[in-house]
């Protein structure tokens, strides 16, 4: 069984269920512990939608590519994608104890990533922005 | 995702089931803008099914709440699992909606 998963999804929110269900299958064959499958989930979910709404400054279609790969101790996320330089890690947290009507939702979905893992880690690569997300299976 | 409601007047009780995804998101907001449009004013969300909410998900909620509180209404949460009302936590939420270990608390107060 290889530890190892790859894909490549196109900059469109459609295609964030195929990448979701990819990963699911996978985790289902590595017994992956419920608790670290909805952080690996959430991780996928809010830094792809996040790089396919705001990383890119034309319309064109662009890949961005994902990897997976699990380890006897943590699961480790790779996303590349050729978007504007972006540092997720840089971004400061949102005000969560604003009141409801000044409330708006920017920065919480990294935000929450940021929690619910165990590193995330920014470098700018060939053009190219690399997230690499850990996420410790017994964390 | 589902979405189910169970109506009393201007009482709503709504039942999420599965994920509360970016994918559900733009439903889960019609169906619950429609239900506000149709008078609920007082709505208990029970997530005892709710397996997975994102910051799409919270922003669905998140608006209406901002509906209801506007209206002078009641919201309120109940019966969540461990790793969803951690994401709540986080959030912030709890200090936006009221949030209690079973959904039938969260009628309960909705019901006034």
């Amino acid at each position: 069984m290889p530890d190892e998963l790859r894909l490549t999804i196109a900059n469109r929110l459609d295609e964030l269920e195929r990448a979701e269900a990819e990963i699911s299958a996978f985790m289902d064959r590595h017994r992956v512990p419920p608790a670290r499958r909805y952080a690996a989930s959430l991780a996928l979910e809010e830094m792809l939608s996040n790089i396919i709404k705001y990383g890119y400054d034309d319309a064109a279609e662009h890949a961005i590519g994902i990897r997976v790969e699990s380890g006897a101790r943590e699961l480790a996320l790779t996303l590349e994608d050729d978007g504007h330089p972006f540092d997720p890690t840089a971004l400061a947290a949102p005000d969560t104890s604003q009141r409801i009507e000044d409330r708006s939702i920017g920065g919480l979905g990294i935000h929450l990533v940021r929690r619910m893992t165990d590193g995330m880690t920014w470098r700018r690569e060939g053009g190219k922005n690399v997230v690499r997300i850990v996420i410790r299976r017994d964390g | 995702m589902i979405i189910t409601h169970t109506r009393q007047d201007a009482l709503a009780l709504v039942r999420i089931e599965g994920r509360l995804d970016a994918a559900a998101a733009p439903a889960a907001e019609k169906q619950l803008t429609d239900l506000f449009a149709a008078g609920a004013r007082a709505v208990a969300l029970d997530g005892s099914a709710l397996e997975y909410i994102s910051s799409a998900g919270l922003r669905v909620l998140l608006s209406l709440t901002k509906k209801i509180k506007a209206a002078g209404g009641r919201i309120a949460l109940g019966g969540l699992q461990p790793q969803v009302k951690e994401i709540i936590e986080i959030a912030g939420f709890s200090s936006i909606m009221p949030v209690f270990a079973s959904a039938e608390e969260a009628r309960r107060v909705c019901a006034g």
